[in-house]
């Protein structure tokens, strides 16, 4: 079936999976092991960064909505 | 043998007009935006300026669907050699988005392009009507007869008193 490469484009670009935020159970004792504090490695891919423009704009366009 | 006339041999090739010397199209020239935020920093001050942005909002009132009118807008870009393909594939996600905002902003109900695609299993009223018709076109006799044909109903058998006598004779 023959469908819209930009229809393709955007639903398969899992903004929202991304936007989802994982909140984990920091150990808060002093052996704990501080993984949290590491730096994320951030990847500088095309797709990724697009993704983050696209998440911006909408993040954007929502406060538009909400006024 | 017939000598041809001079002017045959003049005549194009067939499928010459489809054809050209490399590297004379556009598209077949290194492009001139060659990452996508160079072919963003193209589109987004386009989309946002006088001339295209109420063009855009008449399209949006139409009922265009945003994802067609980003798919077009970086096909054009893509036959004028301002970005490769793969590129303005990235850049379509982000065009529609802004689009959405230009929409938003001016509070047009506009149609993203995300709905449902069509199921091309099922077939639709107007396919079967449409068919209908056309058999009613080549067949018209056998359909007219069948139509005149109406069945009658079968009579109901009464229930007739039967005669309980000791000499009544019995059908």
């Amino acid at each position: 079936m023959d469908i819209n490469p930009a229809y393709k484009a955007y639903t398969n670009l899992g903004i929202a999976e991304a936007t989802v935020e994982t909140t984990s159970n920091k150990g808060m004792g002093l052996l704990s092991p501080m993984r949290n504090n590491r730096p994320k490695e951030k990847s500088d891919e095309p797709r990724d960064r697009v993704r983050q423009y696209v998440a911006r704009i909408r993040k954007a366009r929502e406060q538009l909505k909400d006024g | 043998m017939a000598k041809l006339p001079s002017e045959i041999l003049d005549y194009p090739i067939p499928g010459q007009g489809m054809t050209a010397e490399v590297g004379s199209r556009p598209w077949q020239n290194p492009p001139q935006y060659t990452t996508v935020e160079q072919a963003l920093e193209f589109y987004i001050p386009r989309l946002v300026s006088d001339d295209v942005y109420e063009s855009l909002l008449d399209s949006m009132e139409l009922g265009i669907p945003l994802t067609v009118m980003a798919d077009s807008m970086q096909s054009t870009a893509v036959m004028q050699g301002l970005h490769t393909i793969d590129v303005g594939i990235l850049a379509m996600p982000v065009i529609i988005e802004m689009l959405a905002y230009i929409g938003d902003d001016a509070g047009i109900e506009y149609n993203l392009g995300m709905d449902k695609p069509i199921d091309e299993d099922k077939i639709s009223d107007t396919k079967i009507a449409l068919a209908i018709k056309r058999m009613r076109e080549k067949l018209p006799e056998e359909l007219d007869k069948r139509d005149d044909v109406t069945e009658e109903p079968e009579p109901m058998e009464e229930d007739v008193p039967q005669p309980s006598g000791l000499m009544a004779r019995r059908v």
